[in-house]
């Protein structure tokens, strides 16, 4: 079996990586002085997956099937998988993004049964019309119950706005109408396409022996069929479809997000460039940021207000969010910071501190058993070691980060807005009087 | 593994304590005070931790003050209002990488304590008021939250249940005060509630880490020995035992899910062998993985995503609350009021309660994997009085039998269902 020893001087840490002949890689990083452990295994397979290619030509399945299997995997003839974690008082649960979907469990106690029940009832899918059916409603609630969720709307509608036709725009659980085009058959297409091993990891931190894992891996998987898998996406222009996007719901204060649509990047290069634009973001309109105290001051934001990156197989963009009653002039004051940025650079001294910043929060992201567990995830879908984020930070050049800014486009820019139901909506030259 | 705990008085009424711990790269220090949760000083104390999180004497700006956390490793600074049953609580933290991880070795932990104190003991203003401008602004801020309240449908659900159910109690209090009240705000007025935060409050210092804690609880010593103290004595009312009239209350507003609330009275405040009970008994009906909730009216009758139940201990409250379609509210409460009885009436195997009680167990392992949730542990039990280990309240766990759990559900009393609903009632709705 193919074993790799990944260490980190600066944290005097590390972790294993095995290549296991079922074809599932398996990461390892056991933690001194946790009571905690977490496993999880993890399919390549997310919201944005609607189109594919395999041996039997091109794919395509109903928006929401990747959450769908996520709900319905933990039963089996014999019952519910939450059931069997209960016994040990294991606390299982699974969620699905728009590039993975993964199931895991965290525990104190009888790590090895725990670790069994998982791999147990994600590699053997039980699906009928009736179980089908009875998930319908529970998951027509949850969609529901997002529409209804200001935070989540002005999300989407981002999207929405700045995408013609990446599946990012659609919601992760998919619609209403279009769960209903999800049969047990679909359900089983789709496994038998996504939860091959070789598409899948298995990632534990925290509490455990390694022995344990692998013994139970090798009596548990056998060698997964070879599968060709492609991810299709459609074509997607660097433009925006719409540079706003608006939606009146029951607030009090209006909420925006502001998103710079930036070109798509894949694996090692993806991430670093997530840890330049992380930084520069902080530099542009952190709470260290002059601009950040201003539009503070003037009450155009509040403590609500920040900044994130999102990337995601086909999608890369910069967005701003928060609270404001002067959404568009928020926006418009971060499109002109940028350009002055672009102009005349950011100070010296303001990127060391920044940095250091980032250093001491990176660092802060190896210390718990589950944000190290997902920072390993992240390393198989990077296909990177983790611990170089943190040198990535202390290596980071101001010229890196000011060649960055370049990529900022303001025709490449959207702002979406909740506005509330019965306010007024924000007209030219009302924040003159406000401010 | 098990943490020290240690404890210690530095003044009148001021006790530092510290939670020691090697296995993290971070330290977190917090800087509780503690006051009566009084309608006429709520919406002027939830103001203070914001305006003296702005910035002080030495660090003005809020750039100023970010760009000093910043030289700090990125600390996280944060001032927040928040409330336990009848009390009020103001606090300001610090989370900072410990030093041993740093690109130098600064001695960060001391450095972090010095900037808190500055903060708490050195604010803008001119010693009677606050900074006028950082007040106007975070007068706004809190007027925001206040309004905002009603973004997120389900807390605000909770939070109209309770205000109708426990009308004139500290339960029906928002820890920001009322509206009214925080538009009344002034830099004279916040200069008031600051220095009665100062003077009066009980104060609580945490620090949880790997740090130098005697270095910590040096400089918080020296800086809090010149303030002068005047302790209030306070004493806090009991929560209401019995139910009410039975409260049946729909409110609408645009919306697509329904939200519905049940709420309990638990027979009053619990504390020791009762307290574990009615836990083990509110885990057991709707918050646990598999609990009875959770089985029944999500997975056999697929009425919901979520149905949980929270015990709010200091209130003598539980209540129950899910998202559903209107016209099934009727099913949902009695699906929900069936499985009361059935706890009620013992009738749930020994592997249900088996299984609660490896859940709860297992939880209370984890506290120790986290700063924030050891901190939290620990506050909350000092406040509530008695200072127990995670470990130590696994013993009261498994010490539950199955007769308290149906004993703990015998106390509960339905007082009122809310429903927040669509504008549209369903055809045939009354």
């Amino acid at each position: 079996m193919e074993t790799r020893n990944i260490s980190s001087k600066r944290l005097g840490e590390h972790y294993t990586v095995l290549q296991h002949p079922s074809g599932l890689t398996i990461m390892l990083c056991p933690m001194a002085g946790f009571s905690t452990a977490q496993a999880a295994i993890t399919t390549q397979y997310g919201s944005v997956d609607l189109s594919y290619e395999t041996a039997q030509g091109i794919q395509r399945s109903p928006a929401g099937v990747a959450h769908f299997l996520e709900h319905k995997l933990f039963e089996s003839p014999q019952g519910d998988a939450m059931e069997l974690f209960a016994r040990t008082g294991a606390n299982a649960n699974a969620y699905t993004s728009f590039d993975k979907t993964s199931y895991y469990f965290t525990c104190t106690d009888q790590f090895q049964q725990n670790l069994e029940y998982l791999l147990d009832f994600v590699t053997h899918p039980y699906f009928t019309a009736q179980t089908v059916a009875k998930e319908q409603g529970i998951i027509a609630q949850e969609i529901v119950m997002y529409e209804d969720d200001p935070d989540w709307r002005v999300y989407f509608n981002l999207f929405q706005g700045m995408y013609h036709s990446h599946p990012i725009q659609i919601e992760i659980a998919g619609t209403v109408q279009s769960i209903q085009e999800i049969t047990h058959e679909t359900l089983y297409d789709c496994y038998r396409t996504f939860y091959n091993l070789n598409n899948m990891v298995l990632t534990v931190t925290g509490n455990f022996q390694p022995e344990q894992v692998l013994e139970t891996v090798d009596r548990l998987l056998p060698p997964a069929p070879a599968a060709s898998l492609r991810h299709l996406l459609p074509q997607e222009p660097a433009s925006v479809a719409r540079p706003l996007v608006e939606q009146k719901l029951q607030v009090a204060i209006p909420q925006f997000q502001f998103g710079y649509k930036l070109p798509p990047l894949e694996g090692k290069a993806q991430a670093e460039m997530l840890v330049v634009d992380e930084l520069m973001l902080d530099l542009l309109c952190g709470e260290s940021s002059d601009l950040y105290q201003n539009m503070y001051e003037q009450n155009l934001i509040n403590s609500t207000f920040g900044q994130e990156v999102l990337a995601a197989p086909g999608c890369y963009a910069s967005i701003f969010s928060g609270e404001s009653r002067h959404p568009k002039e928020v926006a418009r004051l971060l499109d002109q910071e940028i350009r002055i940025r672009q102009e005349q650079g950011f100070s010296p001294a303001l990127f060391e501190l920044g940095k250091r910043a980032l250093y001491g929060r990176y660092a802060g992201m190896f210390e718990r058993v589950d944000s190290m567990n997902s920072l390993l995830m992240f390393g198989f879908m990077h296909q990177m070691d983790v611990y170089s984020l943190l040198d990535r930070v202390a290596d980071l050049t101001l010229e890196q980060v000011q060649q960055r800014l370049g990529a900022y486009r303001s025709d490449c820019s959207t702002l979406s807005i909740v506005w509330p139901q019965d306010g007024q909506e924000e007209t030219e030259g009302s924040v003159a009087q406000h401010g | 593994m098990e943490q020290s705990f240690e404890r210690q008085r530095l003044g009148e009424g001021i006790f530092f304590s510290s939670i020691a711990d090697s296995k993290f790269k971070h330290s977190r220090m917090t800087v509780c005070f503690v006051l009566p949760l009084q309608e006429e000083w709520a919406a002027d104390l939830a103001v203070v931790p914001a305006i003296l999180t702005s910035g002080c004497r030495e660090l003005p700006s809020l750039a100023l003050l970010n760009r000093k956390l910043d030289e700090l490793y990125g600390a996280a600074l944060s001032g927040d209002v928040g409330r336990i049953g009848a009390n009020q609580l103001l606090m300001f933290t610090i989370h900072a990488l410990d030093e041993r991880y740093s690109l130098h070795q600064e001695p960060l932990g001391e450095a972090c304590a010095q900037l808190l104190c500055q903060l708490l003991l050195d604010p803008k203003g001119d010693g009677q008021s606050l900074d006028e401008k950082d007040t106007a602004l975070e007068k706004q801020s809190l007027l925001d939250s206040i309004d905002s309240l009603v973004n997120d449908k389900r807390r605000y659900a909770l939070m109209r249940c309770k205000q109708i159910m426990c009308q004139g109690e500290p339960a029906a209090q928002s820890k920001y005060g009322t509206r009214e009240q925080a538009q009344q705000i002034t830099p004279q007025s916040a200069g008031r509630a600051y220095q009665r935060m100062l003077a009066q409050a009980r104060v609580e210092i945490l620090y949880t880490g790997n740090g130098d804690a005697q270095g910590v609880k040096r400089v918080f010593q020296q800086a809090f020995s010149q303030v002068e103290r005047r302790p209030l004595v306070w004493e806090i009312p009991a929560p209401k035992t019995d139910a009410g009239e039975r409260r049946e209350v729909t409110e609408r507003m645009e919306l697509a899910q329904s939200k519905l609330v049940l709420g309990f009275r638990t027979g009053g405040k619990r504390t020791g062998e009762a307290l574990a009970q009615a836990k083990m008994m509110c885990a057991l009906l709707g918050a646990s993985p598999m609990s009875r909730l959770f089985v029944n009216v999500r997975e056999k009758l697929s009425l919901c995503y979520y149905c949980v139940a929270r015990l709010e201990n200091a209130n003598g409250l539980l209540l129950i609350d899910c998202g559903i379609e209107e016209q099934k509210k009727d099913q949902a409460v009695g699906e929900i009021l069936r499985q009361v009885k059935e706890l009620q009436e013992g009738n749930f195997t020994s592997q249900e309660l088996e299984q609660t009680r490896l859940s709860m167990t297992s939880g209370l392992r984890a506290v120790g994997d986290s700063l924030s949730a050891l901190e939290t542990w620990y506050l909350t039990h000092l406040l509530e009085g008695q200072v127990v280990s995670p470990q130590e309240e696994q013993l009261a766990y498994e010490a539950v039998d199955a007769q308290q759990v149906a004993q703990a559900a015998q106390r509960l009393q339905l007082d009122t269902i809310y429903c927040l609903a669509g504008r549209e009632a369903p055809h045939g709705d009354a």
